[in-house]
């Protein structure tokens, strides 16, 4: 798993265009799959329904 | 060191009014104190000893004259180094920040609180832009806890909490937007308010999630924090998310009365997660007491998915960070202190559809709580599952692991207090958060405001400051 975390953080850096250091990549991929868990969390069943909470408003100016 | 001045805002206004002490007088002897105290405790970024001044002789001549413009009149305050002053720059205590940003203009909740009177002593230490931990290598000063300098003050208020704590200034402003007001305001030993989002207007301020910050009091007591509020809330146009909601005379709504309060009192996650010490339960549970003696009525309840809750608190502030961070970053990645970066980075590791999820997260629970509190009036938990840990021991990556009781309230946009209630076998304060409705900052403080009519944990100061002072 731990080479699956590594893949993803590297791919994730270059996409964001991040030069990291070792330290800190090794660093990264040991909090990446428990922040990739805390974010899957969130897709609980109840909320199919659920509309974001986000708001527009097209006549502010 | 000076001990016979003020330890709140209400005596010190009292001193004033009464002539016993003048402004002048009560700001150089915190601008004595800071002098003596600060390289050790770290709380000021910037000091304004010569503006201070001028503020305060202006209300000195104010009294003089007749003029009273409130309980702020004259006394003297921090402001958080991510909120713009006129006569200091703004560093959000990082070399990434734009020198330029906010110079020479005072945010709108600064110009309020100086139109009420009240001395401005410096800019106070944060985390850097309100998030990581302090980097010692990035020429700023480490924040330390004043009860135990090899503790943490807590962040991102640190400043403030320590400036509050060590009698350094008689309140200030502190932002929040995951608990950087209430975790401060614990770990320090004082009161600290997270605000409605929408109470007080963030412009003027550097954000971090654009959705969750708040401008938050921060003082030693319920009362002082409620006279500050005041002047503090209310629209500006200049902030899209500022509410249109009226402001309250919040210090008249506290009259220490809480009979027939209906308390709950979550218990699972915030009362049962194995990082809540024995001595944090004991001293909230028995500051429930307190208050059930008072008349209160208290009750067990749940507050439904309250991790998830505060993982979608998360989710929203690291992405919304990384959108404001996002191109400073890339061209100037080690200018952000390390602990600061680690914990940014996250934005870059969630997917659109990862940030739209927490927004429908927060529907639910923005609903759920809304039920909840048809038949409660405020809960109370721990502010912080234990007293402050060391500093040493601190990483963002402890901190994803670990547990919040402050984050969910940042997601659902609702008030929260920090109230001292005790302290650790290990002399570190103790604290208890109090969480009422949309608005309701009022019923809150007045809450806050009961219990401290009935202990005085908040009273208490740290021996530190008197040991180096000596």
């Amino acid at each position: 798993m731990a080479s699956d975390a590594d893949a993803a953080v590297k791919m994730l850096l270059k996409n964001a265009n991040l030069t990291v250091s070792d330290e800190e990549f090794a660093k990264f991929t040991e909090s990446y799959p428990i922040l990739r868990s805390q974010a899957d969390g969130l897709y609980l069943p109840h909320l199919d329904t659920e509309e974001p909470a986000v708001s527009f408003d097209p006549t502010a100016e | 060191m000076p001990l016979d001045l003020p330890l709140t805002v209400k005596d010190a206004a009292a001193a004033l009014r009464a002539g016993s002490v003048s402004s002048v007088q009560l700001t150089e002897g915190f601008l004595k104190r800071i002098s003596v105290l600060n390289e050790y405790l770290g709380a000021f970024v910037a000091v304004t000893g010569e503006s201070a001044l001028t503020a305060a002789e202006a209300a000195d001549s104010d009294f003089a004259a007749g003029l009273d413009r409130g309980p702020l009149q004259g006394i003297p305050l921090a402001v958080k180094d991510i909120i713009a002053t006129e006569d200091a720059p703004t560093t959000a205590n990082s070399r990434v920040l734009d020198p330029e940003w906010g110079k020479g203009v005072d945010a709108p909740v600064v110009a309020r609180l100086r139109a009420a009177g009240s001395v401005v002593l410096g800019k106070s230490t944060t985390s850097e832009f309100a998030i990581g931990l302090p980097d010692s290598e990035k020429g700023f000063l480490i924040p330390r806890n004043p009860w135990n300098v090899d503790h943490t003050p807590a962040g991102s208020s640190s400043g403030t909490g320590i400036a509050v704590a060590a009698g350094l200034a008689l309140g200030g402003l502190g932002t929040d937007t995951g608990g950087s007001v209430r975790g401060p305001a614990a770990h320090n030993g004082h009161t600290g308010l997270k605000v409605t989002f929408g109470r007080v207007p963030k412009n003027g301020v550097t954000p971090l999630g654009y959705t969750l910050d708040s401008v938050g009091p921060m003082a030693r007591s319920a009362y002082d924090c409620a006279v500050m509020l005041e002047v503090m809330a209310g629209y500006d146009s200049g902030d899209p998310c500022a509410a249109r909601v009226p402001v309250p005379s919040y210090s008249d709504l506290l009259t220490g009365d809480v009979e027939g309060l209906r308390i709950g009192v979550p218990m699972p996650y915030f009362y049962d997660s194995p990082e809540v010490t024995d001595e944090v339960r004991t001293a909230v549970f028995a500051a429930v007491d307190i208050l059930k003696g008072a008349g209160a009525d208290a009750r067990a309840v749940v507050v439904p998915y309250a991790e998830q809750a505060k993982n979608a608190n998360h989710v929203t502030l690291v992405a919304e960070a990384y959108a404001y961070h996002r191109n400073n970053m890339v061209s100037r990645w080690t200018d952000y202190g390390r602990y600061t970066r680690r914990a940014l980075v996250r934005g870059a590791f969630l997917t659109a559809a990862d940030y739209t999820q927490a927004q429908r997260f927060r529907s639910f629970f923005r609903r759920a709580l809304a039920e909840l509190f048809t038949s409660y009036d405020v809960l109370i938990t721990p502010t912080w599952p234990g007293p402050a840990p060391r500093s040493d021991e601190m990483t963002p990556e402890k901190q994803l692991r670990s547990v919040s009781f402050t984050g969910p309230w940042n997601l659902a946009g609702l008030p929260a207090a920090a109230v001292p209630c005790g302290f650790s076998s290990s002399t570190l304060p103790l604290s208890m958060q109090i969480i009422g409705k949309p608005f309701a900052e009022g019923s809150v403080l007045k809450v806050a405001d009961a219990y401290q009519r009935l202990t005085d944990w908040h009273l208490k100061v740290p021996p530190v400051p008197i040991a180096v002072a000596a």
